[in-house]
């Protein structure tokens, strides 16, 4: 079976390399980070992964940005993309289902479960080559 | 008296004494009477009409009238005139009463002489004109007292309401002033709770990304470290559960600060509190809590923050459900204040109750007796910030039957 593809953006480089060993230890995924918020764009043409992982808050791009040029890119427009972020309120998450501006939602600190659950659930059905 | 001529009309019907008066009068060498006599009441009422006189010598029985009445009849044309009255001998007690009533002075007819003619009719005058005098100033002295007495009560009058108009205007001013204060510190609290809030999500962003490095490099460790081991394994889970309990005092933290913003709609508060009940019906049914509601039907919609509330009245209910472990009673009773400007919301339970030592503290952020299962103690702080955030006011107290008493109390028409 072929392995998905896992594109994470998120300034935090400690973060995302934690993140890629993990969900490469379980042997399904291929992990590409990428730090720059700038070149998350660039970084999604070259790796065309089966889901994105974007945090929000980074110094100098805002990942709601990110997102909606992803959402205009028609190459891209398919790829879903799972926001990631530290500062959530519980009752915001617990309010709005986990989906906030379209988007589904997982907050940090997150479990290697969570995000392999979230894979799962947001790729299902999407085929990519 | 000055020598200014005195006029007399003479009257009496007995002609002999008529003559008798005017010889002595006009005996008198000065000169100083005129007189004039006639014989009848008629006669001398149409004298009176035509000329001034300064005296009347008056017989009180003459051919048209008898007696008193002679007097009265008299004084009803000329009030402000000296009248003496001559009498006969046998007649000393009619005459006593006509000075009673009005007359001067009197004569008797077989006894008047020119002096005692001449003084009589010269005191009587002037007793005349004192008394006219008197009567005159007391009358001017009781217009006075009355247009005193009314200007009085008019300043009176237009002081009082003086006196109305500025309580009503200081009641007014403080009215205005209590508003003022209120809005004043509503303003500073959602200024702190902006500042709070913008400090909260620093602080989020920097401890939360940490949190979840840790996180998931525990989780790739526990994958690589050898698993049989015991103390390997309580490490691995004490990490994790300290990561745990910091994020949910941020989240707490996060919560607590983001109350700045209410989104505020028309709400019924009973179906509100119907709502949360609902939402911990499994909460109540584990520890057979039994709840009564006793909700008023006539209650105005509150414009409150729907989640916000039903946050506060979810954790009210929650602290009751573990307060009661074993069973118990909670009672939410809704009803409007007597003044009919607050809605108030009463929660009781039949609990264990708080310890009087703590009770002072249980609104303060991260004071909490429940740190080892997971309390941040920030539950009651949120609460009581969301209450006041709406100008409302929460009260805890201890019911001296047992248990405690919740009241939450919402101003009438928005915040």
């Amino acid at each position: 079976m072929e392995k998905k593809r896992v594109l994470i953006i998120d300034d935090e480089k400690s973060f995302t390399q934690m993140v890629k060993l993990n969900l490469e230890e379980t042997g399904k995924y291929i992990v590409r980070a990428e730090n720059d918020g700038a070149k998350a764009i660039e970084a999604a043409r070259e790796f065309n992964p089966h889901i994105i992982f974007l945090d929000i808050v980074m110094p100098d791009v805002d990942g709601g940005e990110i997102a909606q040029k992803l959402r205009a890119d028609t190459n891209l427009a398919k790829i879903p993309v799972v926001f990631l972020t530290a500062i959530v309120k519980e009752n915001e998450v617990d309010s709005q289902d986990g989906i906030i501006g379209g988007n589904p939602f997982i907050a940090k600190p997150v479990t290697t479960q969570k995000i392999t659950d979230a894979i799962e659930k947001y790729t299902q059905g999407v085929d990519r080559q | 008296m000055d020598n200014k001529r005195i006029n007399i009309l003479l009257v009496e019907d007995e002609g002999n004494v008529a003559d008798l008066i005017k010889e002595m009068l006009k005996k008198s060498n000065r000169g100083d009477f005129n007189i004039e006599g006639v014989s009848t009441l008629k006669e001398a009422m149409g004298k009176l009409e035509e000329n001034k006189f300064d005296a009347v010598l008056l017989d009180l029985n003459l051919p048209d009238s008898k007696g008193l009445e002679t007097l009265d009849k008299m004084r009803s044309i000329v009030c402000n005139i000296a009248i003496v009255v001559l009498t006969g001998l046998d007649d000393a007690g009619t005459a006593l009463e006509a000075v009673k009533k009005g007359a001067q002075d009197y004569l008797m007819k077989s006894e008047v002489s020119f002096p005692l003619l001449v003084r009589s009719l010269q005191y009587a005058i002037e007793r005349n004109r004192i008394e006219e005098a008197l009567r005159e100033s007391c009358e001017t002295l009781e217009e006075k007292v009355k247009e005193r007495t009314r200007q009085l009560s008019e300043s009176n009058r237009l002081l009082t309401k003086e006196i109305e108009e500025r309580k009503k205007k200081e009641q007014e001013l403080r009215v205005a002033y209590t508003k003022l204060k209120e809005t004043q510190s509503q303003l500073i609290q959602a200024e702190k709770m902006r500042m709070v809030g913008m400090l909260a999500s620093g602080v989020a962003h920097e401890v939360k990304n940490p949190l979840a490095i840790i996180l998931q490099g525990i989780e790739f460790l526990e994958k690589r470290v050898d698993s049989y081991d015991d103390n390997i394994k309580l490490t691995f889970n004490v990490i994790k559960e300290a990561i745990n309990r910091a994020d949910s005092i941020v989240k707490g933290l996060l919560d607590f600060s983001s109350i700045s913003q209410l989104e505020v709609s028309k709400v019924d508060i009973n179906s509100l509190l119907e709502e949360s009940i609902f939402l911990l019906k499994h909460q109540f049914d584990k520890r057979q809590i039994k709840v009564t509601k006793e909700f008023s039907d006539n209650l105005p919609s509150l414009y409150i923050d729907k989640n916000r509330i039903e946050q506060v009245f979810v954790n009210i209910f929650m602290n009751a459900a573990y307060a009661m472990e074993k069973g118990g009673v909670l009672k939410v009773r809704t009803r409007l204040s007597d003044d009919h400007l607050r809605l108030i919301v009463e929660v009781e339970d039949t609990g264990c109750g708080i310890d009087e030592n703590i009770i002072d503290k249980i609104f303060d952020p991260f004071f909490t007796t429940n740190r080892g299962k997971g309390g941040t103690g920030l539950g009651l702080a949120i609460v009581k910030n969301i209450v006041e955030m709406h100008g409302g006011e929460i009260e805890v107290s201890n019911k001296e039957e047992g248990g405690v008493r919740v009241i939450v109390v919402f101003k009438i028409g928005g915040r």
